[in-house]
């Protein structure tokens, strides 16, 4: 049984996961890779059943959020003590894996992030876009006193104790990625960041058109502040001294 | 009585009639209709009773006493939509958590089945 999972959400995503799940098999051999196909139309699903990875189908599609869950429910159910995750489209580099992996190895964080921002190499979005995500960084600096670079990072890597709370209670939104950041600090979970390289997509388009771009804004903002007020639900580093 | 409260009442009692018929023959759940149910029988008994709507209205400063007829109709509608959008919010927490148990599930049979069949080629 290997301890550590590398979780790829996927939908609609044929012409990029197969070359993204033969780059993360060579990248990281001594892992179980899980798709998580969120109820594609297209070939995605087939594509990842013809390789030798995990695969979980969805029947309905629950949008990134309830597709990562799932993934951290996976990861419960067999125990996985390392998880990450990492987008389809082939924007994140799997040789770096094994560099999320590290703080989390070492025991002295629970969430790792993979940020464009602390070496600032590689492609780094656009303008506005990075406008979006410094406002984003300054929400959560301001709310927690925690310092993300980049916070919309969909490359992240935990360990089992924060997966087991992303298992029980994920953000419902479907942008969930500058959410889940400020609910696992306001459950006393540590994050640290390591600089990553990240590419422009292969294929397909960012689920954030430049139309939705305000409305992601508030929504986004919104569920920061909401998951700010909200309760801690002490399924963390707190309850785990009594389980 | 003017002719908008005979209106009122009229329909009123035919949409509570209607209710009370889907309830019986189960097409509607008691849960969700018992707002439904409620506020129809408060505007029946609003619009035919003239002298509890002017004194309410009157008391309320409202000039026209069927304004306050529609002031309570509405205040219902809201009430209603409301309890919807928190019955639509926990059903889809129940389909999302479904849809990952059904997910979960697959997984596993489909791995059952790899591991049978080894079985079945190995005996």
């Amino acid at each position: 049984m290997k301890d550590t999972l590398i979780m790829i959400p996927a939908y609609n995503e044929e012409d990029s996961i197969a070359e993204v799940l033969e780059q993360v098999m060579d990248a990281v051999p001594n892992a179980d890779i899980l798709v998580i196909n969120d109820g594609s139309i297209d070939r995605t699903g087939d594509i990842a059943r013809k390789k030798e990875v995990l695969l979980l189908n969805l029947p309905n599609n629950l949008g990134n959020s309830g597709a990562k869950q799932s993934g951290y429910k996976y990861s419960l159910k067999y125990n996985y003590k390392y998880i990450v995750q990492i987008d389809a489209d082939g924007q994140h580099n799997p040789n770096e894996i094994r560099d999320l992996l590290v703080p989390l190895q070492e025991g002295t964080y629970d969430i790792v992030i993979g940020s464009r921002f602390i070496n600032n190499e590689g492609f780094t979005s656009t303008p506005l876009r990075r406008l979006g995500i410094r406002f984003f960084s300054f929400l959560i600096k301001l709310l927690t006193g925690t310092k993300i670079s980049d916070p919309t990072s969909g490359f992240r890597a935990c360990n089992s104790v924060a997966a087991r709370h992303f298992a029980y209670h994920y953000p419902t939104d479907n942008y969930s990625d500058v959410e889940t950041i400020i609910d696992a600090i306001k459950n006393s979970m540590l994050i640290c960041e390591v600089p990553v390289v990240m590419k422009d997509r292969y294929a397909g388009t960012s689920s954030i058109s430049q139309n939705k771009a305000i409305y992601y804004m508030i929504e986004v903002s919104l569920a920061v502040l909401f998951s700010y007020i909200k309760k801690p639900k002490g399924s963390t580093r707190g309850g785990r001294m009594n389980s | 009585m003017t002719k908008i409260q005979i209106i009122l009442a009229v329909g009123s009692l035919m949409f509570t009639i209607t209710v009370i018929n889907l309830i019986r023959k189960e097409s509607l759940d008691l849960k969700y209709s018992l707002l439904w149910l409620f506020s129809g029988i408060c505007l029946i008994l609003l619009a035919i009773n003239h002298q509890v709507l002017s004194y309410l209205s009157s008391i309320l400063d409202i000039v026209v006493p069927v304004n306050l007829l529609f002031l309570v109709g509405n205040l219902f509608l809201i009430a209603i939509v409301f309890s919807l959008t928190v019955a639509l919010s926990r059903n889809s927490r129940r389909i999302r958590n479904l849809t990952q148990e059904v997910a979960l599930l697959k997984n596993e049979t489909e791995q059952l089945e790899k591991k049978i069949s080894n079985i079945d080629t190995t005996l």
